[in-house]
């Protein structure tokens, strides 16, 4: 990348661009005359992720796309940080969490590709593209959770892959799956692997998960790897390097979840506080009592406590980052979907009493969706349990102070 | 128990043995086991009746409420005598001990059932709060007129179902708090005329309204002078079905407990006879103040249920999910969760049965008891949701609809935030002094 988003003033630009597409969006799904259902007009969501790669939302987007390098998780984290993907999850999160974490997942399956010549051999422009790396149960990163991961195994003639994901997010139906390997249990040194093949490939099975809370824009499959065939080009990754990107995937999933998470609680929020100075009771407005104001204080407490989190290190270079720093900042962004945003919107609901359980209002909507994001990729304990050793390393905790 | 310990314990002299509990019962047994034998044969045979008819269809009366016939599952539940509760034999089936405690069987009601389905388990108990203000009002007439002859058809396989309806489009809140009861303008009112009344107006989010064959509805009787208010005008009415005038409007659709219907309910110059007035002309601001208080510690029960339901579904499903070679359940920090869970769920059972022991409901208690168990609730199914992980959001794993479920808990019966100034209003003189 030769300038910086300063230098050209691409951010205003780029959250230009954002919030005209979020407001299309908006129009689009939530026609209040359309009569869909409360997560919107489903069907419109492919060609709402089409709009999205025309006007660069998607990072490495067809040639000459303005979201090549700008795109929701492109090239620019590396050298810029995560601000401008954070921000723009934050705005379309506000509209949809579920078109949102859509177009979130499209950019973590093409972060672990690599530089966009790697990504140019493996994967078209117009391409829907998945990661998979979520055990059924709980973190990659978890130690315990090696022989529940995906294994490459060598064979005889190159490579296969093995196992199985059960939550893999994508916005569509996948072509490609970036996938996280590990080689086989019991291969020592075991190492991480970056590879991935096309979703149509042999010994690939790709089944749609049921019914589920929320966020129900996005696609949500279970993979199945049956001595899958892996291309030698195809293994991008092993070793440290690998560890790196997955790290680097793992930590920005999470992140943007809580960005998205961050959208929804501030739409709620909003609602509830027109809607607290318009209804009344007791003669007044519900503005006026305080068991209303407590909540609507609660909630604004909340968003702003999750928008320090995502601050922390939103402006450092991905590539600067230190991977624990940045690891125990993703983990306390996702710990804060559930301790900040469901708050946030939980305490909103509440304002809107008996109608925020209602479907027509959208809270409930927003409070599906966070508490989808919330149970994203591991259970609190998980997450704590791995943020120990990080924090055992940590000179804030290890000697009173940076 | 540890093989050693045991044995250790078997060294103890016989007084010593004696206390020292060496059983591995369940809670549930355990708790069963407190109860009154009346009590005790009621929680098992509304757990069977929950494991049986209700469980098996919970998902798809979550998903598509419209593909469940609730039809058979109200007859059943009348055959067996459990919508006909509020009135001891000959006219009903509630157990004896409900003379000295009238809630009590209703709360283990409440809970059986909702564990099993907080919707179904809300279909079917919303019965009882449409036919309360019959009982509540001690209108002797009114009971014989309304209530026994829906008791009789209910044990006899023929249901009829009662709804209660007091919320209206601009007072949810109002209608349930004193403050707001003296100022609101009510929405729905009776105009007296010629043998009976005249009802105008709407309610809202009415449970069990749109299958309703009696509605008990509350309208303000317009005064000479002034204007009506709730506190000191409204008066409870029968509206059956069927009659001029009254129209069932749409069902919401919600978050959850969507098994159980919330309707609209429109009163289009209903004429009503005098008979169908219940209780006293302004006596109805008591008759549905004290609906309340003996509501909401079955709707405490409800949401013990519910978390019960939710903590069952995550054991259930630690017990399958494996995390490397080991289920989930083995792990300490799932253990840590769950235990925590399991305190919680112990914690709304223990403040339940204590509230229903005071005999007939106190505001401030029940109020509390609805308050703490619906927050527990929720917070109860949101960590089992959790806990779970990206399986705690799939619908076939019971836990998210529990979180949806529950959710409501915090709001119906009158919002928690209400429900805490009911508790210091209720305890105002006492436990609250100086509050007022």
């Amino acid at each position: 990348m030769s300038a910086t988003l300063e230098d050209l003033d691409l951010a205003a630009a780029f959250a230009d661009v954002v919030d005209d597409y979020a407001g299309r969006a908006g129009d689009v799904l939530f026609d209040p005359h359309a009569g869909q259902g409360p997560d919107g007009d489903l069907d419109a969501i492919p060609q709402l992720v089409d709009e999205a790669r025309t006007v660069g939302l998607v990072a490495d987007s067809t040639g000459g796309a303005p979201g090549t390098d700008y795109g929701i998780w492109g090239d620019h984290v590396l050298e810029e940080g995560c601000d401008l993907d954070l921000r723009t999850l934050a705005t379309l999160g506000r509209t949809c969490a579920g078109l949102a974490a859509a177009l979130h997942a499209e950019g973590i399956g093409r972060l672990a590709l690599g530089d966009a010549v790697t990504r140019s051999t493996l994967i078209g422009g117009g391409d829907t593209v998945a990661a998979v790396f979520v055990p059924d149960y709980g973190v990659a990163l978890d130690p315990r959770a090696e022989t529940d991961a995906v294994h490459l195994h060598g064979t005889g003639d190159g490579f296969c892959l093995r196992g199985s994901s059960g939550f893999v997010w994508s916005s569509g139906e996948p072509d490609w799956l970036t996938v996280v390997a590990r080689t086989p249990p019991g291969d020592h040194p075991a190492e991480w692997v970056i590879t991935g093949v096309r979703a149509a490939a042999p010994g690939v099975g790709l089944a749609t998960n049921g019914h589920r809370i929320g966020l129900r824009a996005i696609g949500h499959h279970r993979v199945d790897f049956d001595d899958t065939p892996v291309a030698d080009e195809a293994v991008i990754a092993r070793g440290g390097d690998a560890l790196a990107s997955v790290t680097r995937l793992v930590a920005c999933d999470w992140l943007g979840c809580a960005a998205i998470a961050l959208g929804a609680a501030r739409r709620a929020h909003a609602q509830a506080t027109a809607y607290a100075g318009a209804r009344r009771q007791g003669g007044r407005t519900i503005a006026d009592h305080a068991a209303v104001r407590l909540l609507l204080a609660q909630a604004s407490h909340h968003i702003t406590t999750l928008e320090t989190v995502l601050g922390r290190h939103a402006t450092v270079p991905l590539d600067s980052l230190p991977h624990d720093d940045l690891l125990r900042w993703a983990i306390t962004a996702r710990l804060g979907v559930g301790e900040h945003a469901a708050a946030a919107v939980t305490d909103s609901l509440q304002v809107h009493g008996g109608y925020g359980y209602m479907d027509d209002y959208g809270l409930s909507k927003r409070l599906r969706d966070v508490h989808a994001l919330g149970a994203r990729h591991g259970s609190r304990e998980q997450l704590l349990l791995l943020l120990h050793p990080l924090d055992a390393t940590d000179p804030m905790v290890t000697r009173g102070g940076r | 128990m540890d093989p050693t310990l045991r044995h250790s314990v078997g060294l103890l002299a016989p007084l010593g043995r004696t206390l020292y509990d060496t059983t591995s019962d369940d809670l549930w047994t355990r708790d069963t086991a407190t109860l009154p034998r009346a009590l005790r044969k009621r929680r098992h045979a509304y757990r069977d009746f929950a494991r049986r008819r209700l469980a098996p269809l919970a998902l798809t009366a979550d998903a598509h409420p419209e593909q469940v016939d609730l039809r058979p599952l109200l007859t059943e539940a009348g055959r067996a005598g459990f919508q006909s509760e509020l009135l001891p034999p000959p006219l009903g089936t509630m157990p004896l001990t409900g003379l000295r405690q009238p809630l009590f069987h209703s709360v283990l009601k409440a809970e059986e059932f909702t564990a099993a389905c907080g919707g179904l388990g809300l279909a079917l108990l919303a019965h009882d709060l449409g036919a309360a203000p019959l009982m509540i009002s001690g209108d002797l007439a009114a009971i014989r007129r309304w209530l026994g002859p829906l008791y009789r058809d209910c044990r006899n396989g023929s249901p009829r179902l009662a709804a209660f309806a007091i919320t209206e489009p601009g007072a949810g809140s109002d209608v349930e708090d004193t403050d707001g009861a003296r100022t609101v303008r009510p929405g729905t009112t009776a105009h007296p005329v010629d043998g009976g009344y005249v009802l105008s107006g709407q309610k809202v989010f009415i449970t069990g309204g749109a299958r309703a064959d009696l509605v008990t509805v509350f309208a303000a009787l317009e005064p000479d002078i002034g204007p009506a208010r709730v506190d000191a005008h409204f008066t409870c009415f029968v509206v059956e079905a069927g009659t001029a005038g009254f129209r069932i409007g749409r069902s919401e659709h919600k978050l959850g407990q969507r098994a159980a219907d919330a309707t609209e309910l429109f009163f289009d110059d209903v004429f009503v006879p005098t008979a169908n007035r219940v209780g006293a002309e302004h006596a109805g601001w008591a008759i549905n103040r004290n609906v309340l208080n003996f509501s909401r510690v079955p709707v405490g029960a409800i949401a013990l249920g519910i978390a019960r339901g939710a903590l069952e579904a995550a054991l259930d499903h630690s017990r399958e999910m494996r995390l490397g070679n080991r289920p989930l359940l083995a792990y300490q920090e799932v253990q840590l969760a769950l235990a925590d869970l399991w305190m919680d769920v112990a914690a709304m059972r223990g403040m339940v049965w204590q509230a229903v022991r005071h005999g007939p409901p106190n505001q401030g208690i029940s109020s509390a008891t609805k308050a703490f168990c619906g927050d527990r609730a929720f917070s109860v199914a949101t960590r089992a949701v959790d806990l779970l992980a990206d399986s705690g959001t799939l619908h076939a794993n019971r836990v998210e609809k529990a979180l949806r479920d529950a959710r409501l808990n915090q709001i119906y019966e009158g919002t928690n935030q209400i429900n805490r100034l009911a508790l210091i209003e209720a305890f105002g003189d006492a436990d609250f002094a100086g509050a007022a």
